[in-house]
C-alpha cells in the first residue's frame, strides 16, 4: 500500500493546520495567536514530550503513523501539517 | 563568532528560577552522610530516604559488603579495560552465568550501567530496515538507544496494547519489528500489561524487549520481574535491567535465549567502547542477586511497606499513581506547589524525588516516592506524619486539603 488505496482522500493542508492549532490551543498558556509560522517549542514553550503527545491526536484523527525520527526537524505548525500530510499521502506509514 | 553555549541559557535560567523558588537546589541534593539504606544526613538533618530506588535495602547487605571488600583487595579498584580487551575477569563471566540462570536464559551480557544496556542493545539490534515501537512512558535510555539505531521509531500510547496492535498492523517496512516496554514504569509506578502486549507482539511476528529496571527483585517468581509475574517470561525475547535499584550497586544487563547475544558482544558499542564493571561492584551484585532470589521475605516486606505508604497517602487525599506498587507518584497540582511541598518534606526529614516535566508523563510535577523493604514502621510513621502536616497546612493548594 503505497498510495491511498483505501479511498480516503488526502486531507487538505488547511484542514490539518486547523487541527494542529486546535490541539495546540489546549496547551497554549502564552495567549499568542496561533498560525502556520508559530514555533511550537520556542514561542509556545511546549516541551518535546508534549509535541510527541500531540502527534497521538493527529495520528488518530488522520489515520496515520508518524515515525519519531521525522519529528526532530519540525518546529512550526506549518511543518507539522506538512509532515502529517506527507504521511497521509503515503498511506499512513512511511519509513525513515 | 556565535555562542556555542547559547542553547543552555534557557536551562540555566530555569534552574536559577528553581533555586530562587525553593531556596536550595532540588536537583543537587547532597547526602552528607549515608546512615543506612533508608536514612541519610542532608543539610545537617537525618532524613528518611523515600526516593532511593533501593527497593530491597541491599546496599548494606553484609554478604555483599564482605564480597566487595574481598574482591577489592584481590583484584583492585577497577579493570581499566573493555570486556573485549583486558576487562573480562572470571568474575564478570561468573556473574553473566548467574544472571542467565536467574532469568532462566541461555545468555546474559553485562553492561556498565542500565542506561548503557538499553543504549547498547537497541542501537545494536535495530537496523535500518527495522521498526522499533516503544511505550510512550519509556525511560530516556530507551529513547536514546532508538536514536542511535538506524531504525524507524514509533511511540505507542502508554500501556495500550490496542494502539500497539494498530501500529503493528499497518507496518510496511521490510525489516523486523521490535516492541519495547518496561515492567514497572519509573515515574507513575504502574505495571505494563505484559501478557496483552506479548500476545499482540507475537501475533504480528514482532520481537519483545522488557526493561525490568524497577521490577527486578520487586516482583514475580524468583524475583524475576513483571513478565515472570504475568507468566509470559517465555514470550520475552530480551530482558534488560539494571543493578542500580534492587541489586543495590551499579551495572546493567541483557538476558536472552537468542544465541546471537554472544555476537552482540562484538557489535554493541556501549559494551565494546567502555570499561567493564569494577571487581567490588561485580562481587556485590553476585551476593545481592542471590539474596533476592532466595529470600522472598524481602519482597513481602517491600510490598507490605508499599501498601502502608500508598494507603496512608490515599487516605489523606493525595492524588497517586494508578497502581499500588513500590513506586508511588504523588501528583502535585502545579510546579510551584510541588517545589514548596518537596522542600517542606525535606525540612521535616523526608527525602523524596522531585520529578518535573518533561521527565514526567502528561506534564505533571510529581513527588516520586520509592518504598524500601528495610523501611521500619517508625520511619513510615514519620513519613506519613510529614505528608499529613503538609496536607493540613493552611496554604497547601493541593487536593489533599479538601
Amino acid at each position: 500500500m503505497t498510495e491511498n488505496t483505501v479511498g480516503t482522500p488526502t486531507p487538505e493542508r488547511r484542514e490539518i493546520v486547523e487541527a494542529v492549532c486546535a490541539e495546540l490551543e489546549k496547551h497554549n498558556t502564552t495567549g499568542i495567536q496561533l498560525h502556520e509560522e508559530t514555533d511550537v517549542t520556542g514561542e509556545l514553550a511546549i516541551d518535546s514530550v508534549a509535541v510527541m503527545d500531540l502527534m497521538f491526536e493527529l495520528e488518530e484523527r488522520f489515520d496515520i503513523a508518524v515515525p519519531l525520527n521525522q519529528l526532530g526537524s519540525v518546529r512550526t505548525i506549518g511543518q507539522i501539517a506538512d509532515l502529517v500530510r506527507s504521511q497521509a499521502k503515503s498511506g499512513g506509514q512511511q519509513t525513515e | 563568532m556565535k555562542d556555542l553555549l547559547a542553547k543552555f541559557t534557557a536551562v540555566g535560567r530555569q534552574h536559577a528560577e528553581l533555586l530562587a523558588q525553593v531556596g536550595s537546589d532540588p536537583l543537587g541534593v547532597r547526602m552528607d552522610r549515608v546512615i543506612g539504606p533508608t536514612e541519610a544526613e542532608i543539610e545537617g538533618r537525618r532524613c528518611v530516604l523515600l526516593g532511593s530506588n533501593n527497593y530491597l535495602g541491599l546496599t548494606f547487605e553484609p554478604t555483599a559488603l564482605e564480597g566487595a571488600h574481598v574482591a577489592l583487595d584481590a583484584a583492585g579498584t577497577g579493570t581499566t579495560g573493555s570486556r573485549v580487551a583486558n576487562g573480562s575477569y572470571s568474575m564478570h563471566q561468573d556473574l553473566e552465568r548467574q544472571l542467565a540462570a536467574f532469568f532462566r536464559r541461555r545468555h546474559a551480557l553485562l553492561f556498565s550501567t542500565g542506561y548503557q544496556a538499553n543504549v547498547g542493545m537497541l542501537s545494536a539490534i535495530a537496523g535500518r530496515d527495522d521498526t522499533v515501537l516503544i511505550d510512550s512512558d519509556c525511560h530516556a535510555s530507551i529513547y536514546d538507544g532508538c536514536k542511535l539505531s538506524d531504525a524507524t521509531v514509533q511511540r505507542f500510547r502508554h500501556n495500550d496494547p490496542e494502539n500497539l496492535d494498530r501500529r503493528l498492523a499497518r507496518l510496511q517496512a521490510p525489516g523486523n519489528a521490535l516492541v519495547v516496554i518496561e515492567g514497572i514504569y519509573s515515574m507513575l509506578g504502574d505495571r505494563a500489561p505484559v501478557r496483552e502486549i506479548a500476545e499482540v507482539t507475537r501475533r504480528h511476528g514482532a520481537y519483545l524487549m522488557v526493561d525490568e529496571a524497577h521490577s527486578l527483585g520487586v516482583t514475580g517468581p524468583g524475583a524475576r520481574g513483571v513478565a515472570a509475574e504475568a507468566g509470559v517470561a517465555d514470550k520475552v525475547d530480551f530482558i534488560v535491567g539494571t543493578f542500580s535499584k534492587s541489586v543495590g550497586t551499579i551495572g546493567g544487563f541483557c538476558a536472552a535465549d537468542h544465541d546471537a547475544l554472544e555476537a552482540i558482544r562484538l557489535s554493541a558499542r556501549a559494551y565494546l567502547f567502555t570499561a567493564s564493571l569494577p571487581p567490588a561492584v561485580v562481587a556485590s551484585a553476585r551476593c545481592t542477586l542471590e539474596r533476592m532470589r532466595t529470600d522472598p521475605g524481602l519482597r513481602d516486606r517491600l510490598w507490605a511497606n508499599a501498601e502502608i505508604v500508598y494507603d496512608g497517602l490515599a487516605r489523606m487525599g493525595f492524588e497517586l499513581g494508578p497502581e499500588k506498587t513500590p513506586v508511588i507518584a504523588v501528583r502535585m497540582p502545579d510546579t510551584q506547589t510541588g517545589l514548596a511541598t518537596w522542600r517542606d518534606l525535606l525540612d521535616a526529614g523526608v527525602y523524596v524525588n522531585l520529578a518535573l516535566p518533561p521527565a514526567t508523563p502528561n506534564g505533571n510535577c510529581l513527588l516520586r516516592c520509592s518504598v524500601c523493604a528495610a523501611h521500619s514502621a517508625d520511619q513510615l510513621d514519620h513519613v506519613l506524619a510529614a505528608f499529613a502536616r503538609v496536607a493540613d497546612a493552611p496554604d497547601w493548594r493541593g487536593t489533599a486539603a479538601e
